[in-house]
């Protein structure tokens, strides 16, 4: 940041949206997934590839997995960035392509690389939480797909399943309130990572249920995708991505601060 | 084996097993909506509740779909 540049401010102001309000950033970004098909469906193709390596390694090489997973998140932010920067060039009436993705990816900035490290921090910390779980509710070892579902999904005489179900709800609760509007919020103005977690905090605190209806539509959606052999996120993800930059425009007003460019 | 409207015992106890906790389910939304409302949780803290409960309610549903699946 330079010197000369305003202090951010302490609280950007957040607006309330109608319930449906969600559908319409789905549309919205449909409409921008058709304008850009080319540069939205790399990136798609780029989280289908990374989501079928990491099922490689899951069957195959297990003890790498939460490693490759982690990296996966750590990039995650800044991959959504050449999402957000197609939408943001088309609504200032912009041309946009693939030049403008490398461009938002290469400015990768400093609270995106954080954003990306504290979502790698909240992936180890769950998979910690996992494993203590199972080591101290299941007694028999766990060798397996079918002893995973045998004794961790019906884990019969034990509040196992429930317990981590309701944790991974929990730490998810977070992480969507924390990440749902940042990203796009980081990519478009100059300010900290701090400030524009807080952001999208109080956006979801302004917005209970119309953000739940926006974490339904993105969890059915990332359920879709998954039972297509992760086929689904070629579309699903610069859809949705798409969608997140209309959801930030909707609800947060960034306006006082610099555009970061 | 003794049936009741063409039933077994099993499977009756079943239907009052899915159904009661479907419905156990929809009164549990009752009751953290309501504690939401009297501890003042905020609109934040009701969304982090109402989160956590529709988690819970979507794994009890993937635990019945697998179980299905698996013919368990």
């Amino acid at each position: 940041m330079p010197p000369e540049a305003p202090s951010p401010a302490e609280e950007i102001p957040v607006r309330e949206v109608p319930l449906m309000r969600p559908v319409e950033w789905v549309h919205a970004g449909m409409r921008d997934f058709a304008r850009n098909t080319g540069p939205s469906v790399m990136h798609g193709l780029m989280v289908v590839l990374g989501g079928w390596i990491i099922s490689l390694l899951a069957f195959a090489w297990w003890p790498v997995l939460p490693g490759a997973f982690s990296g996966f998140v750590l990039v995650g932010p800044i991959l959504c960035t050449g999402l957000y920067e197609l939408s943001r060039r088309r609504e200032r009436g912009e041309s946009a392509g693939f030049a403008d993705v490398f461009a938002a990816w290469r400015r990768g900035t400093k609270p995106l690389v954080w954003l990306g490290l504290g979502l790698t921090f909240a992936g180890t910390a769950w998979v910690l939480v996992s494993a203590l779980l199972v080591a101290v509710f299941v007694k028999a070892p766990i060798t397996g797909a079918e002893a995973f579902v045998r004794h961790v999904v019906f884990s019969e005489g034990s509040n196992l399943y429930l317990v981590w179900v309701m944790a991974g709800g929990f730490g998810a609760s977070l992480v969507f309130a924390a990440t749902v509007v940042s990203a796009p919020l980081l990519l478009d103005r100059d300010t900290d990572l701090g400030t524009a977690v807080w952001a999208s905090i109080r956006a979801v605190g302004a917005n209970p249920v119309a953000m739940g209806v926006w974490a339904t539509i993105i969890m059915v959606a990332t359920a879709f995708s998954m039972a297509t052999a992760m086929l689904g996120f070629i579309v699903t993800i610069p859809v949705i991505g798409h969608a997140t930059w209309h959801a930030y425009r909707d609800t947060v007003d960034a306006s006082a601060l610099p555009v970061r460019e | 084996m003794n049936t009741v409207f063409g039933y077994t015992e099993a499977q009756i106890a079943e239907f009052g097993v899915t159904f009661g906790v479907g419905g156990f389910i929809l009164f549990m939304l009752f009751v953290i909506g309501s504690i939401a409302k009297e501890s003042k949780a905020g609109k934040f803290g009701t969304f982090i509740l109402f989160f956590v409960l529709a988690f819970g309610i979507l794994g009890f549903v993937a635990k019945n779909v697998i179980q299905w699946i698996m013919k368990i």
